[in-house]
């Protein structure tokens, strides 16, 4: 029942409300830590599943001279540069791939629609690729056909709505610039708007359309189990060389993520940092709490040393104290800090941006670890002066 | 019988030096010898600036001589180091104040078991819950063992400081005033049950200036100006 941890519980409970003053400074502190590393692994992880979706084995090549929508000049990439790279042993395949902006027409509704084309020959692989999937209907594997495949949002009643005022289905006919398409698939929702939006042509539909004879990306799939990055660098220098430039730019997912996360997390550390301030601040409201109580409680230090308390009893208990405050301080934060990444994340759902936050032990530990840590170091030198009282002083005092 | 010669508390030219600044210093203890024999019921008495306060510091371990020897039960406790001390109070002395110094936090049993929490191979906390709770039915407070100190009166206070200083089981209780704070009645019920405690073989010493309080004490000693000018046995 009684221990030194129980006597510090109670001394706690003595000065309730100068406590949890000091406790409300380490919260703080620990809620903007807790809440802005919970965000910011959230936005972490969605940059990684992001790749994971646009698969690990994927190559992305691009003309650095290439422009923006159809605007490819003789620069642009060349059915020659997909061969090229087709001879690359480690290359399972690779295939162009274009983009476009383009006017479109149906129901008596004309409106600007991003499209993406594939060989036909690969579409079906590119977009599963890309985590897509048809839902209904059929991939187009005829490169001349006038055959489109939609996303999710042409075929839902509520998001229609800002499309073309009516939903589109397998069968119907759409004007794409001056021709008529098909629909002939639909894709499953993603949950993203920007995928749901896009519809996908055959890259000779495409190119027709923005009167272009290149792509604006190829992209190389990597043969199961070969070595990505040396992939990447062999593509890079066997195109630089069939082209006689060096005008292109081979990314693979790997160092893509690398570059992202190494941005992402030089944010965190400055925003942490900062945040990790206000948590040594919460340290000095211990720090001052705990010198203001070694004073008040200088009688009580003499009555407990002549009892035979020696000097590490005292330390012990003065330390545990400053350290349980720390630690109540830490575990309030973390649960609100998580709280209120949580609300971040509600409020940001209003608006239409979807953003994940993360939740992890090693969050939790490293949070209450340091928030103990912060209080034990904080009461370290009013611990030491407690300890360091002589008895005869300590129990003097009135 | 050895057992019965050997002192449980023996000063030996015991001098106590204070000084404010280089040239104003004070002898508080100048020059004192005295033993005392197991079982004794001993009053020190003087005026304030005796030296009585210092007397109760230097046997009770609670501070250091500036020159001559101190023994506790034996143990020359002259020049051990701080945590020493406090290993040889929690062990031998149980000390009474006069304001009775209970931690108001702890209910009366937890602030008897303090001082066993600070000694070295502790028992069980059951054992001494158990031999806490029989201290507490001893000065007659069984039933009030889950009262904190302000729910309890300065009689009673004083007596759960009692139970505190016999935790230990110590040698000797040392007792600083401890009837100043209370009213006759309760004076006297403390003064009885620290007879009955002598009767059971503690070794009982006050600190005083309070005659009627000294009288019950079988020794009484007198300081002034920091020497013993009186030691008598009177009854």
């Amino acid at each position: 029942m009684i221990g030194i941890f129980n006597f510090v519980i109670r001394n706690i409970r003595r000065r309730k409300l100068r406590n949890w003053l000091t406790i409300l400074g380490i919260v703080v502190g620990v809620i903007a830590i807790v809440s802005l590393i919970s965000l910011s692994e959230g936005l972490k992880n969605t940059i990684n599943e992001e790749f994971n979706s646009l698969g690990a084995n994927k190559i992305t090549i691009t003309s650095k001279y290439a422009g923006f929508a159809g605007s490819s000049s003789g620069k642009g990439l060349t059915d020659e540069d997909i061969k090229t790279i087709n001879k690359i042993s480690d290359i399972e395949f690779s295939s162009g791939s274009l983009n476009g902006y383009i006017e479109t027409k149906y129901a008596q509704e004309t409106i600007m629609i991003s499209y993406t084309s594939y060989a036909a020959e690969y579409l079906q692989e590119m977009l599963e690729q890309n985590n897509l999937e048809i839902e209904k209907g059929e991939y187009i594997t005829d490169e001349k056909s006038k055959a489109v495949i939609i996303g999710y949002n042409y075929t839902d009643t509520e998001k229609a709505k800002d499309l073309f005022g009516k939903t589109l289905d397998i069968g119907k006919k759409i004007k794409i610039a001056t021709s008529d398409y098909t629909v002939i698939g639909i894709l499953k929702k993603t949950g993203d708007s920007r995928k749901d939006n896009v519809m996908y042509l055959s890259n000779e539909n495409l190119q027709e359309i923005t009167e272009s004879e290149t792509y604006d990306t190829i992209f190389a799939i990597v043969k199961p189990g070969k070595d990505i990055e040396n992939a990447a660098n062999r593509i890079e220098i066997k195109l630089e060389k069939a082209r006689d430039a060096k005008d292109v730019t081979v990314t693979s997912p790997i160092q893509e993520a690398k570059n992202r996360e190494e941005t992402l997390g030089i944010v965190t550390i400055v925003v942490v940092g900062i945040a990790c301030i206000s948590l040594l601040v919460g340290g000095v409201g211990i720090l001052n709490s705990m010198y203001t109580s070694v004073f008040e409680r200088k009688k009580e230090i003499g009555v407990l040393k002549a009892i035979g308390a020696k000097r590490r009893d005292i330390l012990m208990i003065f330390l545990l104290e400053s350290g349980i405050i720390g630690l109540l301080g830490g575990t309030i934060g973390v649960i609100l800090g998580f709280s209120l990444a949580g609300l971040v994340k509600l409020v940001a759902y209003q608006v239409g941006i979807t953003i994940s936050i993360s939740i992890t032990a090693s969050i939790i530990i490293l949070a209450l670890g340091f928030s103990f840590m912060i209080g034990v170091i904080s009461g370290m030198i009013p611990a030491y002066l407690a300890s360091n009282q002589e008895p005869v002083d300590a129990l003097r005092e009135e | 019988m050895a057992i019965k010669e050997k002192n449980v508390v023996e000063l030996k030219g015991v001098y106590k030096i204070y000084c404010m600044g280089s040239e104003a210093c004070v002898n508080a203890l100048n020059g004192v010898d005295l033993k005392i024999k197991p079982g004794e019921f001993l009053a020190i008495m003087g005026p304030s600036g005796s030296g009585k306060s210092t007397m109760m510091h230097i046997i009770g371990a609670l501070d250091l001589v500036s020159k001559g020897q101190v023994f506790l039960d034996g143990t020359d406790v002259s020049n051990l180091s701080e945590d020493n001390l406090a290993k040889i109070r929690g062990q031998k002395i149980g000390f009474v104040f006069q304001d009775f110094n209970l931690i108001p936090t702890l209910t009366a049993l937890e602030n008897v078991m303090l001082p066993m929490l600070f000694q070295e191979n502790n028992k069980p906390l059951e054992i001494q819950e158990k031999h806490c709770k029989a201290l507490l039915t001893l000065v007659g407070l069984g039933e009030r063992i889950t009262h904190r100190p302000t729910e309890l009166s300065g009689g009673q206070q004083q007596r759960v400081a009692i139970a505190r200083a016999l935790a230990n089981d110590p040698e000797i209780i040392l007792a600083d005033e401890p009837t100043g704070a209370l009213d006759s009645k309760a004076s006297e019920e403390i003064m009885d049950l620290l007879k009955d405690l002598n009767k059971k073989g503690k070794t009982i010493i006050l600190i005083t200036h309070d005659r009627t309080v000294a009288h019950l004490a079988r020794r009484q000693i007198h300081l002034k100006d920091g020497k013993i000018i009186e030691d008598k046995i009177t009854h």
